[in-house]
């Protein structure tokens, strides 16, 4: 459970402004907004790593420790660029076990890859011998080495096909439910969000408008989120109209 | 700006008549040596010659001999270059050869060779140098040449029926110069060391002209009695090395930006690499 | 395994084709190669004894064959005798291999020890005043010709304090000055090269997300930002490695110290012409064997080059 409080980020403008925000524990939580909206920086706020020439005031208070990689995983929305171009996926992955002391649990890791559908054989490639989509099942499966119990997921949606989409978000919300862990998924379509999301947030220009449940959202009166949600049913209706895969 | 100019080319004036009043090679053996007077602004140096005169002339030739190399060798180095970027086929490929064949040659060692071969001369320098130095140029320009043609209003153009020869001269020249020639001002600098250090031992610059590595050398035996024979023409070397250094800064900033690797840094006190 | 053969061909092709050239070139010099060998001119010497000389040394032979005769000499390193000494070249070439070696390896030394420091606290440092001073640095000893430097640290050091040894070789001592005249220019362009590298590094993504992995700053800095940075200084640095394997010349004459720049600069000054091919022929052999060290080393830090078309 992590509580934000009065948390302002500015950099020469104001990029955060009083975020009081409290994340239940186990709960798969969607950030929703626009580009600029902070969505992002809330995330590495709560990684503590924000960028140089950024600074911050308020508190994350958690009642339990925030270790990048041991109690948090990041998933990033730049999968292409993660991975360290001179490293096999093995070898990453050994480094990253390494640097909490640890040795590469096999059984689980090799469960895991098998969930994600990554043949164990890529382990040995470079970033470069494989595809995009296997790189963003990688960016995955070093989020959850360690078993994180907070995964923060940066826009999986935006960059890959719907159905690979939908598998990833599958697969995410089984994690939680097998390992009780609490998932925040950032996102800009309301879409998957509130098919997924058991608690949406919606932002805008670094304001937090509305937070609740998908069903609350759907009736709200609020004026962005109703706009927001027509813009989402308007989609709905396209993509109905044009056959491809769609979320109920 | 205009008052600048008129120091400088006043200043120019002044020194070209100095040079050109006390003769610079005249040799006067009962006035060696002598100290910084009214009728020799610098003294004179070991055979009693003007030094000031000669300090002027050697800065003359140096520029001279700079300039000059460093303009053939960028003409040269970038007219291949364009064309190893602009045809595709067999010339581009020979152009590739020719360059990963004389990449690995260390300028000394040419320089040495070339005057092994011919003879210790500016001459045999310049073709040294020519050698080597095309080849920073070509690889510059060809890869400029193949960006910019990529770039969709090169296409545009050509649709537009505009012909090879106005394409090259509205598109893909400007970009390609601008860069050229901050690579040639922070070039002038590089052989004017070069040329400094070749004449001092000897295969540079002959006596009787003057050149700053040489006089160098010749001012060396004074420096107890004379040290301004030694420190004089190094600092002459050392700013205008620096000049040449200031003036690469200053077109970089005017707009466009050299990607090589020994660029030096730009601004200092840079934060520390962002998140 | 494949692109090994293949390189080893493209070498030897290349190899070929350069000493060949030299060959070419070495004949085509103003002057008949005999007289030159021999050191005598037209007038000493009767045609009759002239053209027997020429009988003995194979000159009368057709070219090719004076090509392939040529290539087994060069390749068994029958490279002649100097015209200076007498000597068989390649003992003098050797000889003063070894010197400039020392000399090459106090410069890089001295450079190593200026320029990491500067180079890589530069890169990481926020205080304006390391990065100001890693400029400064390395502006001077860009501006300042090594030979001048040189120069003053002999007067002062060496002549007026007495401290060091003005030239020569003797131990030791006789190293400090020309490494500190050779090392200092050298530094200069490595600092900006590595902070440039080292910050570019630094500011790749994957740096970031691997901090996000948890792995510690220690590690980040020294096995992933350093090892991704090093090739592009390795380039340079053979290039850097390349010209020292010619021979420091300018240094090598102040300090008069007896490496392969100096004894060329006499060869040349004497026209001695068998000096010279074999210089030619060595230091072009030394530079390919060093570019395709340098190379692999490049290869090996970046396995993942070799996968893709990456040269």
């Amino acid at each position: 459970m992590i509580q934000i409080r009065s948390l302002h980020v500015r950099a020469k403008h104001v990029l955060l402004h009083d975020v009081n925000l409290s994340l239940p524990a186990h709960r798969f939580i969607c950030l929703v907004g626009a580009s600029g909206s902070g969505k992002t920086l809330l995330l590495k706020r709560l990684l503590d790593r924000l960028p140089d020439g950024i600074s911050s005031s308020g508190e994350v208070i958690s009642d339990e420790p925030l270790r990048r990689g041991l109690d948090i995983g990041y998933i990033p929305q730049q999968y292409t660029d993660a991975f360290l171009p001179f490293l096999t996926m093995r070898q990453m992955l050994r480094d990253t076990f390494r640097a909490h002391g640890r040795k590469i649990n096999h059984p689980y890791i090799n469960d895991v890859l098998r969930t994600l559908e990554l043949d164990p054989t890529w382990l040995d490639r470079y970033p470069a011998e494989l595809s995009g989509g296997q790189l963003q099942r990688f960016a995955i499966l070093f989020a959850v080495a360690l078993k994180p119990r907070l995964i923060l997921a940066d826009e999986l949606t935006t960059a890959l096909d719907p159905v690979l989409t939908r598998r990833l978000l599958d697969w995410l919300t089984e994690y939680q439910h097998q390992y009780g862990a609490t998932i925040v998924f950032v996102t800009h379509e309301l879409g998957p969000a509130l098919h997924y999301g058991q608690l949406l947030v919606l932002m805008q220009d670094g304001r937090i408008i509305e937070t609740g449940t998908p069903q609350m959202i759907e009736q709200s009166r609020h004026p962005f989120t109703l706009a927001l949600m027509q813009a989402h049913r308007t989609s709905l209706e396209e993509r109905k109209s044009s056959c491809t895969q769609s979320y109920p | 700006m205009k008052k600048r100019w008129l120091i400088l080319w006043g200043c120019l004036l002044l020194f070209i008549s100095y040079t050109v009043f006390k003769n610079p090679f005249n040799t006067n053996v009962a006035k060696r040596l002598e100290p910084v007077s009214f009728e020799y602004w610098l003294g004179t140096d070991g055979l009693g010659r003007d030094f000031a005169a000669r300090l002027f002339l050697a800065g003359l030739i140096s520029l001279g001999f700079s300039l000059l190399t460093v303009l053939l060798t960028a003409c040269i180095g970038t007219c291949l270059g364009c064309l190893a970027g602009f045809y595709d086929g067999r010339l581009k490929h020979l152009i590739h050869r020719l360059e990963d064949g004389l990449v690995i040659f260390p300028d000394t060692v040419l320089a040495l060779v070339i005057a092994g071969l011919l003879d210790a001369s500016p001459q045999s320098l310049i073709f040294a140098i020519l050698l080597i130095k095309w080849i920073s140029y070509a690889r510059l320009s060809e890869t400029l040449v193949t960006e910019t043609m990529q770039k969709p209003y090169v296409s545009m153009a050509r649709i537009n029926g505009l012909t090879d020869s106005m394409i090259l001269r509205r598109h893909i020249l400007p970009p390609i110069i601008r860069q050229v020639v901050v690579l040639m001002s922070l070039d002038v600098g590089k052989v004017i060391l070069f040329l400094s250090a070749f004449s001092y031992i000897g295969l540079g610059v002959q006596a009787p002209l003057p050149e700053w590595g040489a006089m160098l050398n010749e001012g060396r035996p004074y420096f107890s009695s004379a040290p301004r024979l030694m420190l004089l023409p190094g600092a002459c070397i050392v700013l205008t090395v620096v000049a040449t250094m200031g003036w690469t800064r200053w077109m970089k900033k005017k707009g466009g930006y050299v990607n090589d690797s020994d660029s030096e840094l730009t601004r200092s006190g840079e934060t520390r690499p962002s998140a | 395994m494949h692109s090994i053969v293949k390189r080893l061909l493209s070498l030897s092709l290349f190899t070929l084709l350069i000493t060949f050239s030299c060959f070419v070139l070495l004949r085509l010099l103003p002057g008949d190669p005999v007289l030159t060998l021999l050191n005598i001119d037209e007038l000493s010497a009767t045609p009759e004894q002239i053209e027997a000389a020429r009988r003995e040394l194979g000159y009368d032979q057709p070219m090719l064959v004076q090509y392939v005769r040529w290539l087994q000499d060069i390749f068994t390193l029958r490279l002649g005798n100097s015209l200076q000494t007498g000597r068989p070249v390649i003992e003098m070439l050797l000889e003063s291999y070894l010197v400039t070696g020392e000399l090459a390896l106090g410069g890089l030394t001295i450079a190593l020890l200026i320029a990491l420091p500067l180079g890589i606290g530069s890169a990481l440092t926020t205080r304006r005043s390391v990065v100001r001073l890693a400029h400064l640095v390395s502006m001077s000893g860009a501006a300042v010709p090594g030979f001048w430097i040189g120069l003053l640290l002999v007067d002062l050091f060496a002549v007026r304090l007495g401290w060091l040894p003005v030239m020569g070789r003797e131990g030791m001592t006789s190293l400090v000055l020309p490494a500190l005249s050779l090392g200092f220019p050298l530094a200069s362009v490595y600092i900006p090269l590595i902070r440039l590298n080292l910050r570019r590094e630094l500011n790749q993504p994957y740096i970031e997300l691997a901090r996000m992995r948890g792995i510690s700053e220690r590690t980040i800095l020294w096995r992933y930002a350093l090892r991704g940075s090093v090739p592009p200084v390795l380039s340079v640095f053979g290039l850097t490695l390349g010209s020292l394997a010619g021979g420091v010349v300018v240094l090598e004459v102040l300090f008069a110290y007896p490496g392969v720049g100096k004894l060329m600069v006499d060869a040349i000054l004497q026209r001695d012409y068998p000096l010279i091919q074999g210089y030619i022929l060595l230091t072009t052999g030394v530079i390919l064997v060093l570019h395709q060290g340098i190379r692999s080393l490049n290869w090996a830090l970046r396995p993942d080059w070799q996968k893709g078309t990456h040269t």
